[in-house]
């Protein structure tokens, strides 16, 4: 491929993308409002605490000395549905006061406290609440026995555990705001391609020294390139790359083939710009849920590890908001290079074949 | 001897079971103006598809400018224009950044102002396509034709569906560029526009070529030339007579009615490409 022909057929697409007022619009609009999307989210973590509690009654003693500290008790009917509420990040702890730990407590007995942590709450919450905890049923026990209480916590962790990656809304948003500007080039690029068989300019292009591989490579290169910089410039602007930024911009890059080769799919099976949009959305659709894993922990299954943006959000995630290394995400990224030049093969295919 | 830009050896292609172009074979010589005449889904669009390296044929060969087109492609393809039957520009480029990018694609530097000029667009050059009539379209598409001065020019329909003038501009334009030493492989179904164009014409009809000449030996070989006579009636009415001319009793026939008759008119008329495909092939060429 000459590099004449690559340099003049990527030039060309840049044109045309921009003159497009809808993906013109999309880009720059995409890369400015997320940007701004994640300085307006907070940046803090809201410390005040409500708990979850079983107990068959709750002493006033014990409600007042948490309300004094500022944490308030969502009350359960049974075990089973406080730790289902934690299960689901309703809440960061539960107590479960049994009939016979109320009872010890009253005689001033060595007593067991069932504690259930939420897996992703941070270290100083769940030390903070330990300390609470016990201050409060010694209180309790001095009030209603006179003795102190010979305590002891039984802290059961449930839910994936990510005890202490507890992260302000705006970090767990960067994976899925760097993300959806990647996956958002498949209707733009699929709308190129489309476009260049639609009204037959593909044909054109080929009957001059423009050979098909050339037209596939212009393509891709434009493609990963327009992808891979919209998202690198919003996870840059916003501090994203503060750890192993070559790392994110490798896997940024490969993200970039993976959508490249949808939108290769996209532009070969879709017919006008209705087409490219109904298949475009039904990609982004698809390929934005597995950041619901990353954004609300626990809220998707298991199966969203076969879509490929899982990777991409999940190791986005690990190294800017958790601090991974190439170590901990190398075999995410072994996927997703895996599954990206696979969807650019099968994308390279059935456009060839449509060429046909 | 004549030096050929196009050799077509035993050409043959098929979409499954379904033989487009059955081994065909001809030569067009340089600088020559070759019309390739047929019916829609005779093998027209086929046969230059093979020829500008779109497809590869099943068999046979096709040598342009001396180069296997199978085998070197793109090389041919940096001396070739070519103007398809449908628009295929950029609609949302002006005329001359259309006419820029083939000429960077090509690897030359093309004057596009004069480009655009001879075919009447200069005026339009830096307006976007997507306003264009389609006779400015099509004229466009010739002139992307010629942005990498082509030795040999591939005009598929380039006047179907135009108005009078655009169209004469393009016949103008084909006759300066074989003027210029190109050859001009032109496909058409217009048996007027062959007839006034080109050098030879090639008939084809179910893949296969029926007949290959100059127009006027076609003529000469299938055709019957006539006189036209119309006489007047005793009544007012007219009748006419078509008497057969290159017959031995031509002239005594001809005699006789000025003689005997009231002769109105008298027009000569020879046979007419379409009536000599239609005498070939037992199709006509639209419809």
């Amino acid at each position: 491929m000459n590099r004449r022909i690559l340099q003049t057929l990527i030039a060309k697409d840049l044109r045309l993308y921009f003159r497009n007022r809808f993906f013109a619009f999309i880009t720059i609009a995409g890369v400015i409002l997320f940007t701004v999307v994640y300085f307006v989210l907070p940046s803090t973590v809201d410390e005040s605490l409500t708990l979850g509690i079983y107990a068959p009654s709750i002493p006033d003693a014990f409600l007042e000395f948490l309300s004094s500290n500022d944490i308030t008790l969502q009350a359960f009917d049974s075990d089973e549905a406080l730790q289902q509420a934690v299960i689901d990040y309703q809440y960061p702890a539960g107590v479960s006061l049994e009939d016979n730990a109320i009872s010890g407590i009253l005689f001033g007995q060595a007593t067991t406290v069932t504690v259930y942590f939420a897996s992703d709450a941070p270290q100083e919450i769940i030390d903070a609440m330990r300390t609470v905890l016990r201050l409060a049923l010694n209180e309790l026990s001095y009030n209603l026995s006179g003795d102190p209480l010979a305590l002891e916590f039984n802290e059961q962790i449930i839910g994936p555990d990510m005890t202490g990656a507890q992260l302000a809304l705006r970090d767990r948003l960067l994976p899925l705001l760097a993300v959806t500007l990647l996956v958002m080039e498949t209707m733009g690029l699929g709308g190129l391609i489309s476009d260049e068989i639609e009204h037959g300019t593909l044909r054109a292009l080929l009957v001059t020294p423009t050979t098909v591989s050339g037209f596939f490579t212009s393509k891709a290169v434009f493609g990963i390139a327009l992808a891979f910089i919209q998202a690198a410039l919003v996870m840059g602007i916003t501090g994203g790359l503060h750890n192993e930024p070559l790392l994110i911009l490798l896997t940024l890059l490969i993200g970039g083939l993976v959508v490249t080769g949808i939108a290769f799919l996209i532009g070969s099976v879709a017919r006008g710009m209705m087409g490219v949009m109904a298949w475009g959305m039904l990609a982004i659709i698809l390929m934005i849920i597995p950041a619901y894993g990353v954004v609300f922990p626990g809220t998707v299954s298991t199966w969203v590890t076969i879509i490929p943006s899982y990777y991409l959000f999940d190791t986005i995630h690990q190294v800017s908001n958790l601090g991974a290394t190439w170590g901990a995400v190398s075999n995410n990224l072994a996927l997703l290079l895996v599954m990206g030049v696979a969807l650019m093969g099968a994308g390279i295919f059935v456009l060839e074949r449509k060429l046909r | 001897m004549v030096n050929h830009s196009i050799v077509v050896h035993e050409l043959t292609y098929a979409y499954g079971d379904n033989l487009a172009v059955d081994n065909i074979s001809f030569e067009v010589g340089d600088a020559e103006i070759f019309a390739y005449l047929g019916p829609n889904g005779a093998g027209k669009s086929t046969t230059v598809k093979m020829l500008t390296g779109q497809i590869r044929p099943k068999s046979g060969k096709a040598t342009l400018l001396g180069m296997d087109i199978a085998r070197e492609a793109n090389k041919v393809q940096h001396h070739i224009g070519v103007a398809f039957e449908t628009t295929n520009l950029y609609p949302q480029m002006s005329a001359t950044e259309n006419l820029a990018l083939f000429a960077r694609l090509y690897g030359v530097k093309a004057d596009i102002p004069t480009l655009l000029e001879r075919v009447g667009l200069g005026t339009r050059a830096k307006e976007r396509v997507e306003g264009f009539s389609k006779g400015m379209k099509q004229r466009l598409m010739v002139a992307r034709a010629l942005v990498n001065k082509p030795r040999i020019l591939f005009l598929d329909e380039p006047t179907e569906g135009l108005d009078p003038v655009s169209a004469e501009a393009i016949r103008e334009l084909i006759l300066e560029t074989r003027a210029n030493g190109a050859t001009v492989f032109l496909t058409t179904h217009d048996m007027l526009e062959a007839d006034k164009l080109s050098d030879r014409v090639a008939f084809i009809n179910q893949g296969k070529i029926m007949a290959l000449d100059t127009p006027h030996k076609l003529k000469q070989q299938y055709g019957k030339r006539l006189l036209k006579v119309e006489i007047e009636r005793a009544d007012g009415g007219l009748d006419t007579r078509e008497v057969t001319l290159d017959h031995a009793e031509t002239g005594e026939t001809v005699k006789r009615l000025f003689e005997n008759e009231k002769v109105v008119t008298v027009h000569s008329e020879e046979a007419s490409l379409e009536d000599i495909f239609i005498q070939v092939t037992g199709r006509r060429l639209i419809g």
